[in-house]
């Protein structure tokens, strides 16, 4: 699965080599504004991912770690 | 007053518990010694938050006191330690690393810090991390409020996040072990950079209470020290039910060498596209030279897949929505713009964002993984895979850069294992297995939920055969 820079900035918080699979435009400076856009798109394509993805309804989440 | 030889700031915890108990050396002298070396060093490095000198030296005074009487507290005693400045100290800063919480003092102790001074071990320092663990993402390693973490092993290179402060610190013999966090590799990295080992413990086996929340549900604390034997003896000074802790296992973690199983009797799951595709072409000829090490210790690698499931997403949504609304006051305050990273700034901001039924259905495919990973493991004892696939990188570089020359791999192998297994709230152990081009890199065996014992049995099995767990970095 591909992902974006920011998913897999979050998804390992130091995972350069996740990192390395999309690579950021070398130099570029953006203003905060665009950052925050680009990080808000970021967060609706994420949950779009997840919302595509079937998980059985009996499924409950892992609050609480049954380990 | 006796003089401290240099080599007792790299010695082991059983090596300098000898020491003490034999009264060979103090603890005041030994204390005292750490405490000029890790003020002098610890700047150097960006490693240090804050030294406690005044109150090291009263509780080194007090285990000397308490051995001269042979009132023993067991191996830790007397041995100096430093913290990441995410865990309070009661009446000093507590940073986060993060300049909006520069003066925050907490008026109690978080419970590992209680937990080892019940033990006599010496608290010498805070030390440096990513501001705010690093949660909302982050572009650079000057993300800090001490500054980018310096790699002892090479200045120039980054110590790794966001426990940069005890992974250096514990390189460069200023403490002898570290306490750090990990929400999804912030151990795994820098000691991977730093070619320090640490353990990251199974989620709620070592309290949180008194550290900084970032994401409740992925939260954990572990050492970092000379050798596996030394993590396993300070896994069971810390580990423990704690009512405070909402997130607590309730279990205790007793570090049994005596009953480890034959190596010979274990078998790993790895991935070999992890060796020879996602590790950098300069490292492969160590990381598969580390396996053979392994194989010589009759572990019987076997090749193995994670999972597949959307890790990065679904980490990123339970890490994004918890920390949101951990920080939702700093960010709608506007004092979140004190942050130095501007990633960091945005990242946090966005998260306010994520709509519930995201996070509700990230817990839920959360569910699954953990399943998944329950059968894995009923087919192989540990996985191993490189604890990172490059040495530590330029500490200017930004963290978006690609180092990869040519296309990443098409299979995935274990590249996600770090998502995945704090997502399944694996344990992990992090081992030095060798040197390129002067820099550490170093393997990760990760077990099944609270199968630190057999963890600590591999590392053992590797450092005895090994010794760059014990290398130290050049100007140290």
């Amino acid at each position: 699965m591909k992902l974006t820079r920011r998913q897999l900035s979050a998804a390992a918080l130091t995972s350069l080599a996740a990192l390395a699979q999309t690579p950021a435009p070398p130099g570029q400076r953006v203003t905060p504004e665009a950052e925050l856009q680009a990080a808000k798109d970021e967060v609706k394509a994420t949950a779009e991912t997840l919302s595509q993805i079937e998980v059985p309804m009996t499924t409950e989440p892992a609050f609480v770690f049954q380990l | 007053m006796a003089e401290i030889s240099h080599d007792l700031f790299f010695a082991t915890i059983p090596e300098l518990n000898r020491l003490l108990t034999s009264r060979e050396i103090t603890a005041l002298e030994l204390t005292r010694a750490v405490i000029s070396r890790l003020e002098t060093l610890g700047p150097r490095y960006n490693a240090l938050a804050l030294l406690l000198g005044p109150q090291a030296l009263r509780n080194a005074r007090q285990v000397d006191s308490d051995l001269k009487r042979d009132r023993t507290r067991g191996p830790l005693q007397g041995i100096p330690y430093g913290v990441k400045d995410l865990l309070s100290y009661a009446g000093q800063p507590t940073t986060w690393g993060a300049k909006p919480y520069a003066a925050q003092v907490f008026d109690y102790d978080a419970t590992v810090v209680s937990k080892l001074a019940g033990q006599g071990a010496v608290l010498v320092g805070k030390l440096s991390s990513v501001e705010l663990a690093g949660g909302g993402g982050y572009r650079y390693a000057t993300a800090s409020l001490q500054g980018p973490g310096l790699n002892p092993w090479d200045r120039t290179r980054w110590s790794g996040g966001s426990s940069s402060g005890p992974a250096a610190a514990v390189a460069a013999g200023l403490v002898s072990f570290a306490i750090g966090t990990e929400t999804s590799g912030s151990i795994v990295t820098p000691a991977s950079y730093c070619g320090v080992t640490a353990l990251r413990p199974t989620y709620g086996l070592v309290s949180r209470f008194g550290a900084m929340p970032l994401s409740w549900t992925l939260d954990k604390l572990g050492p970092f020290a000379r050798s596996a034997e030394d993590c396993g003896l300070i896994l069971e000074g810390i580990a423990g039910k704690d009512s405070r802790d909402p997130g607590s296992a309730h279990k205790s973690f007793y570090y049994t060498p005596q009953y480890a199983r034959a190596m010979s009797d274990l078998h790993a799951g790895y991935a070999p596209v992890d060796f020879s595709g996602w590790a950098d072409p300069a490292t492969r000829p160590v990381f598969e030279a580390a396996l053979g090490v392994l194989r010589d210790s009759g572990l019987q690698l076997a090749e193995t897949k994670l999972p597949e499931f959307p890790y990065g997403p679904v980490i990123s949504t339970v890490i994004g929505a918890e920390e949101a609304s951990v920080f939702e006051t700093l960010i709608r305050s506007g004092q979140v713009e004190q942050l130095s990273d501007s990633e960091q700034i945005a990242g946090l901001k966005a998260n306010l964002d994520i709509p519930a039924i995201a996070y509700l259905k990230a817990m839920r495919i959360r569910r699954l993984i953990q399943e998944q990973f329950r059968q894995l493991f009923a087919n192989v004892d540990v996985l191993v895979s490189p604890g990172r696939f490059t040495v530590a990188t330029p500490v200017s570089q930004s963290l978006d850069e690609d180092d990869r020359t040519g296309p990443p791999p098409q299979e995935p192998g274990m590249n996600e294992l770090i998502p995945a297994s704090n997502l399944a709230g694996l344990p992990a152990l992090v081992l030095p297995c060798g040197l390129v081009a002067g820099l550490p890199v170093a393997l990760q065996i990760v077990g099944p939920p609270f199968s630190e014992n057999t963890l600590l049995a591999v590392g053992r099995a590797f450092q005895q055969r090994t010794d760059w767990h014990r290398r130290r970095p050049p100007e140290t």
